[in-house]
């Protein structure tokens, strides 16, 4: 393997991997909004989201 | 409102997240990657395969995500009543594909799939057929028995038990779609992805400490394996097929244009994040791509078989090369096992993202309760993909629907996403929408490369690939019978869901101008 194939699997795992861990860190970390924090029991009744409640 | 799903929901944004990621994540990462990866470059490759990612797969997502909650918060999951509230009339029929695609390909791929579990079963029971003979004879004897490639589907004695394994793949995805989003495809998600990446681990822990197994050949060991694939040729990245290329395998691996994004992100809250969760999806679908794909495979095989028997299709790699891989291998079965196992976890978390977009569709346009949109669809599926089961010779039949749906219909319904919401919708007001309840600032040069770049660029791939692969599958529709059939099958699907577009349109403009903010 060439230092040119090292360095192009080194950055490629290292690109990746960073960005994974960034986003489930700030992912687990960032406020869920109110909505979702009760979540659906399977089959909830009609008109959980905002849209459905103002149409009926 | 009879037929409309509020009663669906995912119970968690990791959930969701998992769900996109699992949906993306699938034989393209293992098997299409490392040889894509060989054939164009080596490590070169990954230099217009990440550019693709900045400038196709990260924007694409976040639209993708972010039409889909669009829709979801005006009462709609289904792509052709989602993309109607954007663009009217037209982008309602262009969204028709976003149902067509994903049912189409699953024809196919549940099949593909039930090829994994059989494997499995195979490597499980130490029935694979090696003996003392060559080992790539009795490994191509052991994929045509598994898929019928040499004959019709159902024309040998083996046919009961292929069909046994696909009535078991098909079965398995028509349950848990009928279980719902959150205790159905999420559920099986949470513990898939983890499973998947164990089992990916394991295998290739074992891979990587190969070392050099035969000593008549000391050339062949890791390092050099790890070499084949990785050392970058410069000179590809001045032809123009490497970077057409990279950006296929960015968008197939994404499963972007694919119809199921819109409807997994339709069931998100109005306030829920899509910013950081869609780039969370593709950061999960890259790491299983670079850190499997591209380590395990062709690596693999190189140790075993030198630079000839590392180089092959997906197919090919997959299935018949690295059986014989396997066999060389130390506790080959249990590794095999794992292999085909870890496969097909992948195949379904993907092929019940592919069920979901149709049943949402089915349950909006025709107004019938879930549990009879479940069964239509597993109806309609289950027949589609009897077709591609029985008439698996050549394989002709699959591989026309891949093309034509699985890859031209991708790049259409992907064009007409990204023209809607940077175009239609307006890109200001469409990345205001994504910004509502985001976890993540989306940097504003992304509105100009939503606008301008990625459309070009999305084109110029578009015409590329068209140029290249057209005049042949073109050409097939006169020369083989089979491939006319999967025209057919293709054709009368997309006749039943415009006939049901139809059926639906009054209903949605009429509910739509209700819901209009």
């Amino acid at each position: 393997m060439t230092l040119g194939g090292w360095l192009m699997l080194s950055a490629s795992l290292g690109a990746t991997w960073t960005l994974a861990v960034f986003c489930y860190v700030r992912l687990l970390r960032s406020p869920s909004p109110p909505e979702s924090s009760a979540p659906p029991q399977g089959d909830e009744p009609a008109g959980t989201t905002e849209a459905d409640s103002a149409r009926q | 409102m009879q037929g409309r799903s509020p009663t669906e929901g995912w119970s968690s944004r990791l959930g969701v997240v998992l769900g996109v990621a699992a949906s993306a994540v699938g034989l393209g990462n293992f098997l299409r990657f490392p040889g894509q990866v060989v054939e164009n470059g080596g490590g070169a490759f990954m230099l217009p395969y990440f550019v693709a990612l900045l400038l196709l797969g990260v924007p694409l997502g976040w639209v993708e995500w972010t039409i889909g909650r669009h829709g979801g918060a005006r009462g709609f999951h289904s792509a052709p009543a989602i993309m109607g509230l954007i663009g009217g009339r037209p982008a309602r029929y262009a969204g028709v594909l976003g149902v067509l695609i994903p049912i189409s390909v699953y024809m196919y791929y549940v099949l593909i799939e039930s090829w994994c579990l059989h494997y499995a079963y195979r490597y499980l029971t130490g029935d694979t057929g090696f003996g003392p003979g060559s080992h790539a004879e009795a490994s191509k004897a052991l994929f045509a028995s598994v898929s019928g490639i040499a004959e019709g589907g159902l024309d040998s004695g083996e046919a009961f038990r292929r069909a046994l394994f696909w009535a078991v793949a098909c079965g398995l995805n028509v349950w848990f779609l009928r279980r719902g989003l959150s205790r159905g495809i999420e559920l099986f998600c949470r513990w898939a992805m983890p499973a998947m990446a164990l089992c990916a681990l394991v295998v290739l822990v074992r891979v990587l400490t190969l070392g050099t197994p035969d000593a008549a050949f000391p050339e062949r060991n890791v390092t050099a394996g790890l070499g084949f694939l990785w050392n970058p040729d410069l000179s590809k990245l001045a032809d123009f097929k490497t970077w057409m290329a990279a950006a296929g395998q960015i968008f197939f691996s994404l499963s972007l244009g694919f119809g199921v994004i819109i409807n997994y992100a339709s069931y998100l809250r109005p306030k829920d994040d899509v910013a950081l969760s869609s780039l969370t999806s593709s950061a999960t679908n890259e790491v299983f791509e670079i850190t499997f794909g591209g380590l395990i495979t062709v690596t693999a095989a190189f140790v075993f078989l030198g630079a000839s028997g590392a180089a092959g299709g997906t197919f090919g790699l997959g299935f018949q090369t690295l059986p014989v891989v396997f066999e060389h291998l130390p506790l080959g079965r249990m590794f095999g096992f794992l292999w085909f196992f870890m496969l097909f976890l992948a195949a379904v978390t993907s092929s019940l993202s592919m069920l979901q977009p149709a049943k949402a569709f089915i349950q909006e346009a025709l107004e019938v309760p879930s549990e009879r949109a479940v069964w239509l669809i597993a109806l309609l599926a289950t027949l589609g993909s009897s077709i591609v089961l029985f008439f698996s010779k050549g394989l002709v039949v699959l591989d026309t629907v891949d093309f034509w749906i699985g890859t031209f219909g991708i790049f259409v319904l992907a064009t007409v996403q990204i023209i809607c919401f940077g175009w239609v919708m307006g890109v200001d007001k469409g990345f205001d929408e994504a910004a509502v309840g985001a976890a993540l600032k989306i940097p504003r040069i992304f509105r100009f490369i939503v606008k301008y770049v990625a459309p070009i660029y999305l084109l110029v791939v578009f015409v590329g690939f068209c140029v290249q692969n057209l005049p042949g599958y073109a050409a097939a529709f006169q020369d083989s019978p089979l491939a006319v059939l999967a025209g057919g099958l293709i054709l009368l699907v997309l006749g039943l869901l415009l006939v049901a577009t139809r059926i639906g349109e009054k209903r949605w403009t009429r509910e739509q101008s209700g819901a209009a903010p």
